[in-house]
């Protein structure tokens, strides 16, 4: 299980100088995305599927793990007690499909290799996080 | 059907030809009622793979991962859907033990090209007109989406979603099974299943707009299907004909266009490009089609087929023999685009002026009218004879005429060759 904790922003500037990026995908779940696929023929998807694949061969690969299909857990801390409660997102469209760790320069970079991303076809979204140590 | 595990790839249309395998055989087991059930089961374990096989590595055996991930879909829906009553339970089980089979396995493998046969069988019943049939094959055996189908047919989305709407609709009333029919009605089904596969084979070969990847595998897929009948225990010598010539006419598919993109006549086609296996499949279903007596139009058709495959180049195709074939094709069939067809074949063994002469009697055909190949042989034939005034006027008229923008410039090329010469 991946703890995915929202940083304030100004952890995530000093974040900056680090020379990984780790990206996630939001899944295919939400239902805009899946309309989008299931007019897909069988020929396509496995297009798709292959175009996937390739991506996560690509030289600027560290790392990629397939996350649960849910929402997740998030524990905040209220009058100094741990509550846990489902999140950290409320729509099932922000279902994070999974992630990847690729070596970037900076956000600039990071953004650059991520368009490349098949997802992006389909109609799915990225989210990119600076993370520390490279 | 395993993937080599080494390179991690998949098989070139793995999805496309379990995707067809796996609806035809949930489909048996769910009740043809169900067909848009099966279907959806069937997307469902594709989006499954795409959503895990990128993170997880392609599994060990793809198809068996596939068909595991659709029956267990299917069973789901199954236990939710409150209208199949008391027999959820036997389905449940069914399904359960049909979710442990490999499709990989001989005994698999038999039952699900009889799954398949089947649907083809039911795609092509008389009771659904004869466009949503072919829609309908393209869709469920053929594992085309409803866009690639209006693409190949340049016809509108919502019109070929419409009519497979429709069509199952119309199983589900009617209450057609996936039975296969018996003596005479055996014989009518089976006919327009040829006939299904022809029209699919030729709206693929037919040079228009369309995109001409999607086009060709129109074609193969069409070839795939005769094939899978005619290995079958009902084909008849017909089957084997129609197989002959798709195999024999789809060899030539590489070598139709040129670098540049424009037409080549089949005289003038570079014959080293023509599909070695494809040619050889051809004359191997031939030789089949020769067995008893029949000779059904596919005959004829494949035996003209065959004579140009047969040529070492353009010096020694046998055009008696194939003019001899026009005209049995013409008995079988008095269609004025077979009389054209054969007038080309009469130009070649008499020459122009009685090639022009066997023109003269479609010309004023209604059917015919604004057809822009009967004017180009016409031209041909023209221009040949030296009259080239009348040539240009026959290519003019031609290039206004609905065609392809590769035939159009072939045409173009033709109406400046009667300035120059």
């Amino acid at each position: 299980m991946t703890s995915l904790r929202k940083l304030n922003t100004s952890k995530r500037r000093r974040m900056l100088r680090d020379h990984v990026a780790a990206q996630r995908l939001s899944t295919n779940n939400n239902p805009a995305n899946k309309k989008h696929f299931q007019g897909l023929s069988p020929e396509e998807m496995q297009k798709a599927v292959e175009k996937y694949m390739a991506w996560a061969k690509t030289p600027f690969m560290r790392d990629f793990k397939r996350l649960a299909e849910d929402i997740g857990r998030v524990i905040r801390c209220e009058n100094g007690k741990p509550r846990t409660a489902d999140g950290p997102y409320s729509e099932t469209k922000e279902i994070l499909g999974g992630y990847y760790t690729i070596d970037a320069a900076n956000y600039d970079e990071a953004v650059k290799l991520s368009l490349t991303h098949p997802h992006l076809e389909h109609g799915g979204t990225i989210e990119i996080r600076q993370v520390w140590g490279s | 059907m395993t993937p080599s595990p080494e390179t991690g790839t998949l098989l070139e249309h793995l999805f496309r030809h379990q995707a067809g395998r796996m609806v035809a055989h949930l489909a048996r087991l769910l009740g043809p009622g169900n067909l848009q059930l099966a279907e959806e089961t069937v997307q469902e374990a594709m989006l499954r793979a795409l959503q895990t096989w990128p993170y997880d590595g392609l599994p060990e055996n793809p198809a068996a991962w596939l068909f595991r991930v659709a029956y267990n879909a299917a069973i789901d829906a199954v236990r939710r859907n409150q209208l199949l009553g008391e027999k959820t339970d036997a389905l449940v089980t069914e399904l359960s033990r049909a979710a442990i089979l490999v499709p990989n396995d001989p005994d698999i493998e038999e039952q699900l090209r009889d799954d398949e046969l089947r649907m083809i069988f039911m795609c092509c019943h008389p009771e659904i007109s004869r466009d949503a049939r072919v829609a309908l094959s393209l869709k469920t055996v053929g594992g085309f989406s409803v866009r690639e189908i209006s693409r190949a047919f340049l016809a509108d989305e919502a019109a070929i979603a419409q009519r497979l709407v429709r069509a199952k609709r119309q199983i589900r009333e009617e209450r057609l099974t996936l039975e296969m029919p018996r003596g005479t009605e055996l014989r009518r089904r089976l006919d327009s299943v040829l006939d299904v596969l022809y029209f699919m084979f030729n709206e693929g070969y037919t040079v228009n707009e369309g995109e001409s990847l999607i086009r060709q595998d129109l074609c193969l897929e069409a070839l795939r299907l005769a094939r899978l009948v005619a290995s079958s225990s009902i084909t008849e010598p017909r089957v084997d004909a129609l197989a002959a010539l798709m195999a024999l006419k789809s060899a030539r598919l590489p070598a139709r266009i040129d670098q540049a993109g424009d037409l080549v006549l089949l005289e003038d086609q570079d014959r080293s490009r023509w599909d070695p296996h494809l040619i050889s499949l051809g004359f191997h279903h031939f030789d089949r089609s020769m067995a008893g007596d029949e000779l059904s139009e596919y005959h004829v058709q494949a035996a003209i087929a065959a004579a140009h495959a047969r040529a070492a180049g353009p010096q020694s195709i046998d055009w008696p023999m194939i003019l001899h074939m026009y005209d049995q094709l013409l008995a079988i069939n008095p269609s004025p685009v077979v009389a054209l067809n054969r007038a080309v074949a009469v130009a070649k063994v008499r020459g122009p002026a009685e090639g022009l002469a066997a023109v003269a009697p479609v010309l004023n055909d209604p059917k015919l009218r604004d057809y822009h190949l009967l004017l180009s042989v016409q031209g041909h034939l023209l221009l040949e004879l030296g009259r080239r005034v009348d040539a240009a006027a026959c290519f003019r008229a031609a290039m206004a005429c609905s065609c392809s923008e590769p035939e159009r410039r072939f045409l173009r090329r033709k109406l400046e060759g009667c300035a120059s010469e």
